[in-house]
C-alpha cells in the first residue's frame, strides 16, 4: 500500500479529531456533556492493546485476553459506592488525580509527590506501547518490517499539539473540556466500528473458524480455560488487575471524574461501556483463530491489518490501521494530560514556588505535555522492539495497582494513617520495580541478567520465596499488591492518626488579593462572589480549594500560609464544640421536659373539669329524681292518712301520683339511656330506610299529640342510609317529645336530602328558645319547661355518635335539625365529642 | 440500590472467576462455538442486562 496515501489519511483523520473537538467546544457542546458521551469517553480504556494486542494475546494464549475486560465491567457494577464518593470529593476539593486524593486524605507531603513520580514512571512505558502500536500499523501496510520509521514522532508532535490546544486552554485543569471529551468518545466509536467491520467482513468471507480448528490439535488449548492452579491464578488476577487499573488509571479518572458533568451519567455508562467491551470483544477470537489458520508465520499482533491484506480488501485494512490509531492516539492525549497536570500539580509548582515562577505554571504544564510525548518517543525509539505489547501494558496495569491500597482503604476506611498509605505504597513500588521493571529491563538488554536471577534462589525476581510457575506478572501483581496491603493495614494500626490538616484562617480581601496573583480576576470575582457570606474560616478552605485546583494541594497549602493564620487548636476546638453540644442537648432536653409539663397540667385541667362535670350530673339526677319522689312520698302519705277524703279530691291525687311516677320513669329510661351510650355500645349499622323510621317516630308519638290537641304533619323524602336505627329513632322521639311539649297547635317533621346527607328538621309553633338559653340549650338537665334536660342533651350525643350534626334554627318557634352521613363515616361509637 | 449493586457484584465476581477447571468445558459445543467463549460472552451479557435493569431508572 502507498505510504504517501496511508500517510495522508493518517493525519486527515488527525484533523479530524481536532475538528471534532472543536465542534465539541462549540455547537457539540450538549451531545459533549451528554451521558452517551460520557460512556463512549470512558472507552479511552480500550487502547491500541485492545485492538490489536488482544488479538494477539488470543492467538497465542487463548481466552485470557477477555480478563483484561471483565475487571472493569466489576468495578462499574460498584458505581454507587466507588465513583459517586469520588464524584463528590473531586467536586467539593477540585481532585484532578488520585495523587491529589492522597495528598488530601493524608496530608502527608511526600505522598503526592511519589505517586506523581511514579505512575509517569509506570505509565511511559505504556505510552510508548501506542506509539509503537502506530508505527507499526504504518510500516506494516507499507510492507516493511524494519526499521521503525519516525512515523511516531509527527504523531506524537500532533497529539502533544491537540493536548495542549484542548487540554491546557486554562490553568483550572478541573475544569471541563468538552472538546477533548467528545473527541475521545467519537475515536471510541471509531474503533469500536473499525473493529466489528473487519471482523464482520472476515468471518463473512471466511465463514466460521470454529470448526477449522478442530482439525488442529495444536489450536485447541486456546479455546480452554487455563491449566492447573496456576493458570487459575493468573487468570483471577489478571481480572482484579485491569478492575484496579481501570479505576486508578490517571486517563480513567480524568474521564470518569474531571471530565463529569453529571453523576447520574453513571447509570447509563454502568451497562453500556461493559456492552461495548463486549461489542469489542466479539471478534477477537475469531480473527485470532484466523490468523493462526491462514498466516501462522505472521505477527499476531498485526492479524487485525494482516487478515484484510490476505483476502485483498485493502480499505478494509485502512479502515482497521485508523481503528488502531484511535485507539492509541486517544490513550495517548488523555493520559499525556493526565501526566502533565501530575507532574504540574505535584513535581513542578511546589519548584516553581520555590523559584518564585508559578505565574508560568501553565507554559510548563504545556512543556510537560510535550516531555511527556518526547519521553514516551524516546522510550519507544530504545526500548521498542524489546516488548510484546501485551507484557509491557501489563506491567503498567500493575504499577497504576499499587494506589490500590492506600486509595481504597483511604476512601473506606477512617483508621487508614499518613505513615501506613506511604509504607504500603514505597513497598509495593520496590517489588513492582524488583520483580517487573528491573526484569524487563534485562530482558531487553539494559541490565546485567543479574536482575533476571536475583542475588539467591529464594529471592529470584520472578519466583520470590521459591515460587515457580507462575506467570511473570502474575507474580508480580500478587507479591507487590500483598506487600503493599499488609503494610498500609499493618502500619495503620500501629501508628496514631494526626489531624487531616491544621484548619487555617484568613481576610477575605487578602485571600482574594492571593488568588488575583495566582489565577487571575476571574478566579478572584468568583471567590468573592461565592465568599461573602462564608465565615473567615470556611472563605480559607475556599480558596484553598479553589488553589489546589490549579497549582496542586501542596503548592495551595503553601500559598496559603502567607495569608492565613491557625485556627485555635483542634483540641481547644473539639472541647469548645462538645460544651457547645451539651449546652444545646441540655437546652432541648429543658425544652422537651417544659413541654411535657404543659402537658400533664392540660390533662390534669381536663380530668377534674371531667370529675367536676360527673358531680353535677350526679348532683342534678339526685335532684330530678329528688322531686317527683317527694311528691309522690308526700301524695302517698295524704292518702294514707286521709281515708275518708272525698272520691273527687282522691281522684285528682291519684293523677297527680300517676304523673309524677311517668315523669319518674321517663326520667329513669333517658338516664339509663344516657349511661349505656357513655358506656360504649358499639353501633348496629344496617341499611336503614329513613322516612320508614320518620313514619314510625310520628307513629309513636300520635297519643301524645292527640291527647294535647297538637296537629302532626310531615313532608317527608325517600332517603337510604347505612346507620344505626335505634339511635334515629331516639333522636327523633326525643325532638318530637321536645316539640310536643312547647308547641301550641302544630308540629312538623321534615326529612329531604343535601349533599349526600339526610337532613330532619322538627318544628313547632312554641314560644321558641330564649335567646339567652339558645347557647346552653344542649347542655344536660338545662330544661326550661318541665322535661327532664336530658331530651336535647342525649339527642346531640347521638347524632354526633352517627357522625351527624344537630342544631338549632333561628326563626320563630323552635326548629332543631340534624344531619345524617348516608355511609356512617365519622362514627364514635360511644364518647361523643 | 446500593445493596441490589452490592449483590449484582458479587454475582458477576463469583461468574467471571469461578474455577473453569471444575467443569468439563468441548472445544466444539453449540453451532460449532467453543463452550468456554459461549459461556463467557452469556454470563457478561447476562451482567450487562441485569445492570441496565437496575440502574435504568434513577
Amino acid at each position: 500500500m502507498s505510504a504517501v496515501w496511508v500517510l495522508l489519511i493518517l493525519f486527515l483523520y488527525l484533523a479530524s479529531l481536532f475538528l471534532v473537538a472543536l465542534w465539541g467546544e462549540g455547537r457539540g457542546r450538549t451531545l459533549a456533556q451528554s451521558a452517551h458521551a460520557y460512556a463512549f469517553s470512558l472507552a479511552v480504556y480500550a487502547t491500541a492493546w485492545t485492538f490489536f494486542g488482544s488479538v494477539g494475546r488470543a492467538a497465542t494464549e487463548g481466552m485470557s485476553f477477555l480478563s483484561i475486560y471483565l475487571g472493569p465491567t466489576l468495578v462499574l457494577l460498584l458505581w454507587p459506592f466507588l465513583h459517586e464518593k469520588l464524584l463528590s470529593l473531586a467536586r467539593a476539593h477540585r481532585l484532578t488525580s488520585w495523587a491529589d486524593f492522597l495528598y488530601l486524605r493524608f496530608g502527608h507531603d511526600l505522598l503526592g509527590p511519589l505517586a506523581a513520580g511514579f505512575l509517569v514512571v509506570g505509565l511511559l512505558p505504556y505510552l510508548a506501547l501506542q506509539l509503537k502500536a502506530i508505527a507499526q500499523a504504518f510500516l506494516f501496510l507499507r510492507g516493511e518490517e524494519e526499521p521503525l520509521t519516525d512515523i511516531a514522532l509527527p504523531t506524537a508532535l500532533l497529539l502533544a499539539l491537540f493536548a495542549i490546544l484542548f487540554g491546557t486552554r486554562r490553568l483550572d485543569p478541573s475544569e471541563r473540556h468538552q472538546g477533548l471529551v467528545l473527541a475521545v468518545a467519537f475515536e471510541s466509536f471509531v474503533k469500536l466500528l473499525a473493529l466489528l467491520l473487519v471482523g464482520g467482513v472476515v468471518l463473512w468471507q471466511l465463514g466460521n473458524p470454529f470448526p477449522q480448528v478442530q482439525n488442529r490439535p495444536e489450536l485447541l488449548p486456546l479455546l480452554l480455560p487455563p491449566e492447573g492452579l496456576a493458570g487459575y491464578l493468573e487468570w483471577a488476577s489478571l481480572v482484579v488487575l485491569s478492575g484496579l487499573a481501570f479505576l486508578f488509571l490517571p486517563r480513567q479518572f480524568h474521564v470518569s471524574v474531571v471530565e463529569n458533568t453529571d453523576p447520574q451519567h453513571l447509570r447509563l455508562a454502568a451497562w453500556a461501556f461493559p456492552l461495548y467491551l463486549l461489542l469489542i470483544n466479539l471478534p477477537v477470537l475469531p480473527l485470532a483463530l484466523f490468523g493462526r489458520l491462514l498466516l501462522p508465520e505472521g505477527n499476531p499482533d498485526l492479524y487485525v491489518l494482516a487478515l484484510p491484506l490476505e483476502l485483498g480488501n485493502a480499505p478494509l485494512a485502512l479502515l482497521a490501521f485508523l481503528g488502531g490509531v484511535s485507539a492509541a492516539t486517544a490513550m495517548v492525549v488523555v493520559e499525556g494530560l493526565a501526566l502533565s497536570i501530575l507532574i504540574s500539580n505535584h513535581l513542578l509548582s511546589p519548584l516553581l514556588l520555590r523559584f518564585r515562577a508559578l505565574g508560568s505554571l501553565l507554559l510548563w504544564r504545556r512543556i510537560s505535555i510535550l516531555a511527556v510525548m518526547l519521553l514516551a518517543y524516546l522510550y519507544f525509539r530504545l526500548a521498542g522492539e524489546a516488548y510484546a505489547l501485551v507484557a509491557m501494558g501489563l506491567i503498567s496495569f500493575v504499577a497504576v495497582a499499587q494506589l490500590a491500597p492506600a486509595g481504597l482503604l483511604g476512601l473506606f476506611w477512617k483508621g487508614a494513617t499518613p505513615q501506613g498509605a506511604l509504607a504500603g505504597l514505597l513497598g509495593g513500588i520496590v517489588i513492582w520495580a524488583y520483580t517487573l521493571f528491573l526484569p524487563a529491563l534485562a530482558r531487553s538488554g539494559w541490565l546485567s541478567p543479574f536482575f533476571l536471577e536475583g542475588p539467591h534462589p529464594l529471592l529470584r525476581p520472578e519466583g520470590l520465596l521459591g515460587i515457580r510457575g507462575l506467570d511473570p506478572v502474575t507474580h508480580g501483581f500478587l507479591t507487590s499488591l500483598t506487600l503493599n496491603l499488609a503494610l498500609t493495614l499493618g502500619v495503620s494500626l500501629f501508628t496514631r492518626r494526626k489531624p487531616l490538616q491544621e484548619e487555617r484562617t484568613g481576610e477575605v480581601e487578602e485571600l482574594a488579593a492571593l488568588l488575583r496573583r495566582v489565577l487571575g480576576p476571574e478566579a478572584e470575582k468568583a471567590f468573592r462572589r461565592q465568599a461573602h457570606t462564608l465565615p473567615d474560616r470556611e472563605a480559607a478552605g475556599l480558596a484553598e480549594t479553589l488553589l489546589a485546583g490549579s497549582v496542586g494541594p501542596a503548592t495551595a497549602k503553601l500559598l496559603l500560609l502567607s495569608v492565613t493564620r491557625e485556627v485555635p487548636p483542634e483540641a481547644l476546638r473539639e472541647e469548645v464544640e462538645e460544651a457547645a453540644r451539651e449546652s444545646w442537648e441540655l437546652r432541648a432536653y429543658a425544652q422537651a421536659l417544659e413541654e411535657a409539663r404543659k402537658e400533664l397540667a392540660e390533662a390534669y385541667e381536663r380530668l377534674k373539669a371531667l370529675d367536676q362535670a360527673k358531680d353535677e350530673l350526679l348532683a342534678a339526677v339526685s335532684h330530678e329524681l329528688k322531686t317527683p319522689l317527694t311528691a309522690v312520698r308526700s301524695l302517698a302519705e295524704i292518702l294514707e292518712a286521709n281515708p275518708d277524703l272525698p272520691e273527687e279530691e282522691r281522684g285528682r291525687f291519684v293523677s297527680l301520683l300517676a304523673k309524677e311516677t311517668a315523669r319518674l320513669s321517663r326520667l329513669v329510661e333517658e338516664i339509663l339511656a344516657y349511661t349505656r351510650f357513655q358506656a360504649g355500645v358499639p353501633l348496629a349499622r344496617s341499611p336503614t330506610d329513613l322516612r320508614a323510621l320518620a313514619e314510625e317516630a310520628l307513629a309513636l308519638v300520635e297519643p301524645l299529640a292527640r291527647e294535647r290537641g297538637i296537629t302532626m304533619d310531615s313532608h317527608l323524602a325517600g332517603v337510604q342510609a347505612l346507620t344505626d336505627r335505634d339511635r334515629v329513632l331516639q333522636v327523633l322521639l326525643n325532638l318530637l317529645h321536645n316539640a310536643l311539649r312547647h308547641a301550641r297547635s302544630r308540629v312538623r317533621l321534615e326529612l329531604t336530602l343535601t349533599n349526600r346527607e339526610a337532613l330532619f328538621r322538627v318544628f313547632d309553633d312554641g314560644p321558641g328558645v330564649p335567646p339567652q338559653a339558645r347557647a346552653r340549650v344542649f347542655e344536660p338537665f338545662q330544661s326550661f319547661s318541665g322535661g327532664t334536660g336530658l331530651g336535647l342533651f342525649l339527642a346531640r350525643r347521638l347524632v354526633e355518635s352517627l357522625g351527624g350534626r344537630i342544631w338549632l334554627e333561628e326563626g320563630e318557634g323552635a326548629s332543631f335539625a340534624f344531619t345524617l352521613p348516608l355511609g356512617v363515616e365519622h362514627e364514635d361509637s360511644g364518647g361523643g365529642r | 440500590m446500593k445493596e441490589k449493586a452490592f449483590a449484582l457484584f458479587f454475582l458477576a465476581l463469583g461468574l467471571f472467576t469461578m474455577p473453569l477447571e471444575l467443569f468439563p468445558w468441548a472445544p466444539k459445543g453449540p453451532w460449532g462455538l467453543p463452550t468456554l467463549y459461549l459461556y463467557f460472552f452469556l454470563v457478561w451479557g447476562l451482567v450487562i442486562l441485569l445492570a441496565y435493569l437496575l440502574y435504568r431508572k434513577p
